[in-house]
């Protein structure tokens, strides 16, 4: 952003240029961009095999040639020392723009400096409401659709059917149509859009369209039946009146009427039916000046056209609006020209506030003086029109209603069927945990109870097991006493013994029969069992006797121990199986305990 | 070229019914399927010959969109014969004839002739709308009907052409006021009881229609 030397200024206006494709990069959308400025080059070419011919048809919109090169070094440089300054400070237009604008604001520096003027420099909130906006349904979509491709159809950006161009050119119509309720969207904003897309990206296409609509006032024109619009047919029938007086009364003869020519310069902003060249240039004046720009352009216009309008009738002048009005301005010189005619056209804000009160008084007087009856009738007709609105909306809302009580009805039979459902399963749930509650403390009784039992089954144990051990002591006790008297009878036996041994030594018959050990020498004494001693046999049987009882007895002792020892292990067993748990099979190991005590019980009685 | 009567139409409809298109292919026979969306209105004007008679039509071509009506009712009042457009490959066009009709009827003077066209009978593989019930609407409402393409010219010239006999015929019925402009009927030069008619009438009649 030098600008010692005059010769550096041709780089600068790339380095301008590139200021704005940084914000298309900010907006993200530096590919389509960089796509539709190449797409723009092109396009530049392809109306030019109608610039030449002078016939019968109409020039379509869109067509024309606007180059990017400026020749103009010094105003390169006006134009770069401007923006600047203005950079430095957005909110403050410098004072140089007006008087640069009004010559036509270069053609690379257009999409920057628009946005600039219309006061796009803090758009970030409309550009982020573009991106919601673009996501949303609009009642207008098959309208705007069909639209698209009649506007702009001799650009070559606006020319494919599902092109780029076509495509930014719907998303930014339907994005209107939603951001402006009341307005909507309206056949001849599509060409503005167009126009502000060939210079700048989506996002902030829309933000300047928004703030033409708004701040330029144009959605104004489009309100309560185009009231505004026959405003300002009035207002320049006066400024034609006042400044092209001859072509005035030559209209009035002929019958022609604001109406029939102006709509679109005033819809439309001049940029439905001239070549681009004028288009732009008109946006700049109309962007720097405000939207009274319209008045000065449409009397240049006329003016310039004057001798050629004055020289047709009613169709001529019809068909010239049409068609050689807009071919006159093919040529930069013509454009430049007219647009120095727009910019000198004796259109002051004083001369339009007159002529607004005028109409206005006019309007009023018109009403005052009509016929009562036909006023009455009129204001009768217009209440009928309002009622009949307003019944279709009572109709509407009545409809809706009823609509609405139908689902909530619907709505509320669907909740009463819940609640009843879960009525019943609360119930059902209750009844559960009643029942679980009950089956709890019955568990707990129960728990109780085993508890209980098992205690008594383990005192009773205890108990046995101390008899038990009682009774073992009995036995050993016994069995001590009965060692003893067989010790004892031993004893007595072998005191007898000897004391026959004895007896038999003293015996002669006797001695002989033993030898000195005391052994019977005899071959084979016949021992007659009868004549035996009985005495001795009986002694004999005595001994064998108690021979046999004192193994039975010990034998019975030893089988005592192991059952005790059994005992013993089982307690401990039932102890920790109580401890444990409760469940039903330590009933099945408590009656198994209660067997075992059973059966050695049973097996003790006997034995006692 | 001097005329024997100056009759005025208006073509209304929904936007996108082809208004425009027909009127081309009126005015200058011929067919183009890229051209501008209309806003506000546009005009057309064409010689023909009834009953061996040069007859002018001044045509007003009208925006379809519905928050134009009130720029374009201005235009139904002087005019003597109206074009009202649907698209017989677009059932709603055909379902809004009735408010058109409304409005047509409440702004024109009631003897305005009515022709009901439904266009676009080339896209028969798209047909929306049968021919019987362009018909049946234009029989219960009184109305002259016919098919046409714009983009074939087939029925063109004949729906121009057939409303302007129908009007011719009202003149010689003498339903018509001929003498008021506001009709939408001129007698031409030749009939004209002073040469300097355009001077004369001018501005009267079409005055009213505006503001």
């Amino acid at each position: 952003t030098e600008t010692d030397a005059p010769d550096v200024v041709q780089y600068e206006v790339v380095e301008v240029q590139s200021q704005t494709q940084i914000d298309r990069q900010k907006a993200g959308m530096s590919l389509q961009g960089l796509k539709h400025h190449r797409q723009m080059s092109e396009g530049v070419q392809s109306p030019q095999d109608d610039e030449e011919s002078d016939g019968d048809e109409p020039l379509l919109s869109g067509s024309g040639v606007v180059s990017k090169e400026v020749t103009d070094d010094n105003l390169l440089e006006a134009w770069h020392e401007v923006l600047v300054k203005w950079h430095q400070n957005l909110s403050q237009r410098p004072k140089q723009v007006q008087q640069l604008a009004k010559k036509g604001i270069p053609e690379a520096l257009r999409g920057e400096v628009w946005q600039l003027l219309a006061g796009c420099h803090d758009n970030s909130e409309l550009m982020e409401a573009y991106r919601i906006l673009i996501t949303k349904e609009s009642p207008m979509e098959s309208v705007i659709q069909r639209d698209i491709n009649r506007t702009f159809p001799a650009h070559a950006f606006f020319k494919q059917s599902g092109g780029l161009g076509q495509d930014s050119l719907y998303r930014i119509s339907k994005a209107y149509s939603v951001y402006d309720e009341e307005i909507g969207y309206v056949q001849g904003l599509s060409f503005l859009a167009a126009a502000l897309l060939l210079h700048m990206p989506e996002e902030q296409a829309f933000s300047v369209l928004v703030k033409i609509c708004f701040d330029y006032e144009l959605r104004d024109l489009f309100k309560q039946g185009f009231e505004v619009l026959h405003l300002k047919f009035y207002q320049l029938e006066r400024l034609m009146q006042d400044l092209t007086g001859d072509l005035y009364e030559h209209f009035m003869e002929m019958g022609l009427e604001i109406h029939m020519f102006a709509s679109q310069w005033f819809l439309t902003l001049f940029t439905a039916k001239f070549p681009l060249f004028l288009v732009f240039h008109i946006l700049d004046l109309f962007l720097c000046e405000g939207k009274d720009v319209i008045f000065n352009v449409a009397i240049a216009l006329l003016k310039m056209s004057r001798k050629d309008l004055l020289a047709l009738d009613f169709e001529g002048i019809l068909k010239y609006f049409r068609v050689h009005m807009p071919k006159k301005y093919r040529t930069e010189e013509a454009a430049r020209e007219l647009m120095a005619a727009a910019v000198s056209a004796k259109v002051t804000s004083k001369k339009l506030k007159k002529y607004e009160k005028e109409y206005i008084t006019m309007k009023e007087q018109e009403m005052q003086q009509e016929d009562p009856i036909e006023r009455m009738e009129r204001e009768n007709k217009r209440l009928l029109e309002d009622n009949m609105r307003l019944e279709q909306e009572n109709d509407d809302l009545a409809h809706e209603l009823v609509d609405s009580k139908l689902t909530l009805k619907s709505e509320l039979d669907e909740v009463q069927d819940q609640n009843k459902e879960m009525k019943t399963d609360l119930t059902k749930h209750k009844k559960l945990l009643k029942d679980t509650q009950e089956e709890k403390h019955r568990l707990e009784v129960e728990n109780q109870q085993v508890k209980e039992m098992c205690r008594k089954e383990l005192e009773r144990l205890e108990t046995e097991n101390s008899r038990n051990t009682v009774i073992v002591t009995d036995y050993k006790q016994i069995c001590t006493q009965l060692s003893e008297r067989l010790e004892k009878q031993q004893t007595a036996h072998r005191e007898e013994l000897s004391r026959i041994k004895i007896l038999v030594k003293s015996c002669e018959a006797c001695s002989k029969m033993f030898d000195a050990d005391g052994k019977v020498n005899l071959p084979e004494p016949k021992i007659d069992p009868e004549k035996m001693n009985p005495k001795i046999v009986d002694l004999q049987q005595q001994v064998r006797e108690l021979e046999l009882e004192l193994a039975q007895t010990k034998l019975a002792l030893v089988e005592s121990e192991c059952k005790t020892q059994d005992l013993t292990h089982s307690l401990h067993a039932a102890v920790s199986e109580i401890q444990a748990s409760k469940n039903t099979w330590f009933t099945k190991t408590l009656n198994s305990i209660k067997e075992v005590a059973n059966t050695h019980t049973g097996k003790k009685e006997p034995k006692d | 070229m001097s005329y024997a009567y100056l009759f005025k139409y208006i073509i209304i409809g929904d936007t996108g019914v082809g208004k425009s298109c027909l009127l081309l292919q009126f005015t200058d026979k011929r067919f183009q399927p890229v051209h501008d969306l209309t806003i506000g209105v546009e005009f057309g004007a064409r010689m023909i010959t009834i009953d061996g008679k040069q007859i002018k039509l001044q045509i007003w071509d009208t925006a379809g969109q519905e928050s134009f009506r009130s720029i374009t009712r201005s235009y139904y009042r002087g005019a003597a014969g109206a074009l009202l457009v649907y698209d017989i490959t677009r059932r709603d066009t055909f379902n809004h004839l009735t408010t058109w009709l409304e409005d047509a009827r409440q702004h024109s003077n009631s003897n305005m002739v009515i022709m009901l066209i439904g266009n676009k009978s080339d896209l028969e593989a798209r047909r929306d709308v049968k021919k019987e019930e362009g018909e049946a609407f234009a029989r219960e409402h009184g109305l002259i009907f016919m098919e046409t393409s714009a983009k074939t010219a087939a029925n063109v010239e004949e729906a121009f052409i057939n409303t302007a006999k129908e009007i011719y015929q009202k003149i010689q019925d003498g339903v018509f006021d001929i003498n008021n402009e506001a009709n939408g009927i001129k007698i031409g030069p030749q009939h004209s009881p002073s040469p300097s008619l355009p001077s004369s009438s001018g501005g009267g009649a079409q005055g009213s229609g505006c503001c």
